[in-house]
């Protein structure tokens, strides 16, 4: 999955600098990127929502 | 004379923007990615991946920035981001905060565990991001790309075509590292990452998707770690407990007889805490100052004569300020002072005093007392020491028995669904921490076949004079010949079934007492003390 956030992180970064003209599509491909790795860290928590040991 | 700190223009914002993302994908980012990953073939763990890419995130927004002005999207984007980050980090450093020094995941960066660093970065960035905005000049047209009012490209300069460059080199190196250590999706990082290779016939064999397993788990804010409250009668009862009162069903083979009941009454006096909160919680007695001590689990210490009728001296502890001694577990005399301690642990001790005379001490009794009777003062002021133990973590204790023989005194952990066997806690009165800690078990050849004592629930715990330990369990209504050196259980002896949710035990003479809860009334239980044969 990381693979995956990386690629949509270059995507985006190649439509802001070769095609900046399209700012939408360049915000939209950074937060399916920022989403997908919020979205896995969550995954990877959904047992423990709170820092352990601090309850 | 004015001063004026509104002093970034356009140019001079983007430029500090680049710096900013510069030292982001740079410093953590790519070190992280090429000195670690590369130079010393440290893989990232799950956490850390993500904790990486939350940076990345943030240097993107950077150049969003930069391309298009800080509209208001982009730097509310930051916050979130880091605030994320914030969290993210947080989450994964307190997984190894109870590890004593220096444990935790790989090296060190600096002092310190490279995923502890995020904390640092994440919160630099809301410093930096905040700062940028408060220098932007009034009359720059910046402010119109933050209200949203404008809309431009600006061309990046050469300096923002390095970064960009720069950028890229970082992400697709991270993402090389990613494809070899963890593969393409649905496969995702684990949490003992091996070290970086390109040589597939070893990557192959690591990349896993296991992480798709924990959406099987039950969402939870605390998580499984979170245990159940322990049995304090009157105030705590643990939901997922059920007590089997019946001796027999017990682990053991043979259970002797045990104790006798001689008597039993109602607490003459009510043992009231803070706020007049709580009930009985331990009881001790002092043969020196022939007098009982009772502890209410909420603050409450009484004193009473030598035939527990009369209260001659009580305090109230504020026990809402300093550590956490929500509630007592129990108490035991070590010398002249009565030791309480809480389900937590929490250790803090009561003594006779004279009536406070000076300022300091007049504030000393006020700060610590809620009500008092005027002669008793705390051992310590607010130092109240925490007993730290290993084996027992995740354990409450509600029990504790001083021991004149091992200069300090005695506890046993009651299990849990986490910690699952019940742990023998010794603690040196003199510096007031943990000196040795072990699982309790019992010969095999004393336990029915299959079975163990780990589903024993020790209420009351007392010290005998050749060094020994007497543990109630309320689960199977069994007393326990301990033997605190082995830590093993050496006999076990029926009690009576009159007892109801018996906790906390002393001796007198040759009584044992052990207090009750019976239709919401605190009892006494005076018990005949049991034929020790096993006592040297």
């Amino acid at each position: 999955m990381e693979v995956l956030m990386i690629l949509l992180f270059l995507a985006c970064l190649a439509v802001l600098y070769f095609k900046p003209q399209k700012e939408g599509l360049a915000f939209l491909l950074f937060w399916c990127a920022t989403g997908l790795c919020f979205f896995m860290y969550m995954v990877g928590s959904i047992n423990a929502i709170l820092p352990n040991m601090t309850y | 004379m004015k001063l004026n700190i509104r002093c970034l223009g356009e140019k001079e914002f983007n430029v500090a923007m680049l710096i900013a993302v510069l030292l982001i994908l740079v410093v953590p980012v790519g070190l992280a990615n090429f000195y670690l990953g590369y130079y010393k073939g440290e893989s990232p763990c799950t956490l850390c991946w993500f904790e990486r890419f939350g940076m990345i995130s943030v240097g993107f927004l950077g150049l969003f920035m930069v391309a298009y002005g800080p509209k208001l999207r982009y730097i509310s984007s930051v916050f979130i981001c880091a605030a994320y980050g914030i969290y993210m980090t947080l989450r994964h450093f307190f997984l190894y905060v109870p590890g004593d020094i220096g444990s935790g995941q790989a090296g060190a960066m600096f002092g310190a565990h490279t995923y502890t660093w995020g904390i640092f970065v994440y919160w630099a960035v809301v410093v930096v991001m905040a700062c940028l905005l408060l220098f932007v000049r009034k009359d720059s047209p910046i402010m119109a790309d933050i209200a949203e009012t404008r809309n431009v490209i600006k061309p990046f300069t050469p300096f923002g075509k390095i970064v960009v460059l720069l950028t890229f080199i970082v992400t697709f190196s991270n993402g090389v590292q990613a494809l070899f250590t963890n593969g393409l999706p649905p496969n995702a990082g684990k949490h003992f990452p091996d070290r970086w290779t390109m040589d597939l016939t070893h990557a192959k064999q690591r990349m896993q998707a296991n992480i798709w397993g924990r959406l099987a788990k039950p969402w939870s804010l605390t998580g499984n770690n979170k245990v159940t409250d322990p049995l304090l009668p009157g105030a705590l009862e643990p939901k997922e407990e059920k007590f089997d009162m019946n001796s027999e069903n017990g682990a053991f083979k043979e259970l002797k007889d045990g104790p006798v009941l001689k008597n039993k009454k109602v607490l003459p006096f009510e043992a009231k805490g803070i706020y007049g909160e709580g009930n009985a919680a331990g009881i001790a007695y002092n043969p020196n100052l022939k007098e009982f001590g009772v502890c209410n689990n909420r603050g409450g210490m009484y004193f009473t004569d030598d035939n527990l009728h009369k209260v001659k001296s009580f305090a109230v502890l504020d026990v809402v300020n300093g550590n956490d001694i929500t509630w007592t577990a129990d108490c035991s005399y070590v010398g002249d002072k009565l030791f309480n301690t809480a389900w937590n642990k929490q250790l803090y001790s009561i003594e006779h005093s004279a009536p406070a005379k000076t300022d300091e001490e007049k504030y000393r009794e006020w700060s610590t007392f809620r009500k008092t009777s005027g002669d008793l003062k705390m051992t310590w002021f607010w130092d109240y020491p925490y007993i730290l133990t290993d084996r027992a973590r995740s354990a409450f204790v509600t029990n504790m028995a001083a021991s004149a023989k091992a200069d300090g005194y005695y506890m046993v952990s009651v299990p849990n669904k986490v910690a699952k066997r019940p742990v023998l806690i010794k603690v040196d009165a003199k510096d007031r921490k943990l000196s040795e800690e072990g699982y309790l078990r019992a010969a095999p050849e004393l336990l029915k076949d299959g079975r163990n004592i780990n589903d024993y629930y020790v209420t009351g715990l007392v010290s005998l004079p050749n060094g020994k330990l007497l543990g109630y369990s309320i689960r199977y209504n069994t007393l326990l010949l301990i033997n605190p050196d082995t830590k093993t259980v050496e006999a076990a002896y029926r009690m009576p079934k009159d007892l109801k949710l018996a906790h906390s035990m002393t001796i007198k003479g040759d009584s044992i007492f052990m207090l009750g809860r019976e239709n919401g009334k605190d009892m006494v239980y005076e018990l005949s003390m049991p034929p020790l044969s096993n006592q040297k």
